[in-house]
């Protein structure tokens, strides 16, 4: 259990230090992209002497990134959360596998739509075509994502094993 | 469940309490209420042994399979 104390410790660290901050800060990067587009350069490698699309591309492609930070952040929180029910000894509780789940379902969400977007930015901001086969932060995110959902799974069967065990008699 | 547990029934030939028969079983009586409602979902050949042995009975005296 001395684990989970140090689990628990980092990702309230974590929370406190990047995400918590990063909440306001992303919807001041929000705000600040429509007035001043220069600031796109931040998230995207834009080559202006071929972009053919309007700046407001850019700016939606950029709001969809922060959407899926905002996304990141939730799944953080969720896990947060989850955690406590670990503390609380109740690990088989529905809303520890409602949570994993979800942050499952969110997380390869977030993996699949990072990658489309990496593809298309470059297409339409680069003029290049390119696709990354090796281990890349989107794929992870993906394997990530369809862990947790076989973990949720796995903790659905254990319930049901536990509760099948608790009414033995 | 088809499978009735008539354990009332051979308390009550009996006269014992279930909590008499709790601690002669030696399981607690919030198992044995378990097993009384109908909620167990499976009961250990140890667990009927020793209740048979209290209420000096058979298990079908205590099982009962009923069609749904």
């Amino acid at each position: 259990m001395r684990k989970l104390v140090v689990l628990k410790s980092v990702v309230d660290f974590i929370w406190i230090v990047t995400c918590i901050p990063a909440i306001p800060l992303l919807l001041f990067f929000t705000v600040f992209i429509f007035i001043n587009p220069d600031a796109l350069d931040i998230l995207f490698d834009i080559d202006y002497s071929i972009l053919k699309t309007p700046i407001i591309t850019v700016q939606v492609f950029a709001l969809l990134s922060v959407i899926l930070a905002f996304i990141s952040i939730y799944c953080f929180y969720l896990f947060r959360k989850t955690l406590r029910y670990f503390q609380k000894v109740k690990p088989f509780h529905d809303q520890v596998i409602q949570n994993f789940y979800k942050i499952g379902y969110l997380l390869s969400g977030v993996g699949v739509t990072a990658s489309v977007l990496f593809v298309v930015a470059q297409l339409l901001f680069k003029g290049q075509f390119k696709i990354h086969l090796g281990i890349t932060p989107s794929l992870m995110l993906i394997c990530l994502g369809l862990f947790f959902m076989v973990l949720s799974e796995v903790f659905k069967v254990a319930k049901n094993a536990k509760q099948e065990n608790d009414l033995t008699i | 469940m088809s499978i009735i547990v008539n354990l009332d029934i051979m308390l009550a030939k009996r006269g014992m309490k279930s909590n008499e028969l709790a601690e002669r079983v030696g399981i607690t009586t919030a198992n044995l209420s378990i097993l009384k409602t109908g909620k167990a979902k499976a009961i250990r050949f140890s667990t009927l042994e020793a209740i048979c042995k209290a209420l000096e009975c058979q298990p079908s005296d205590i099982l009962e399979y009923v069609e749904d």
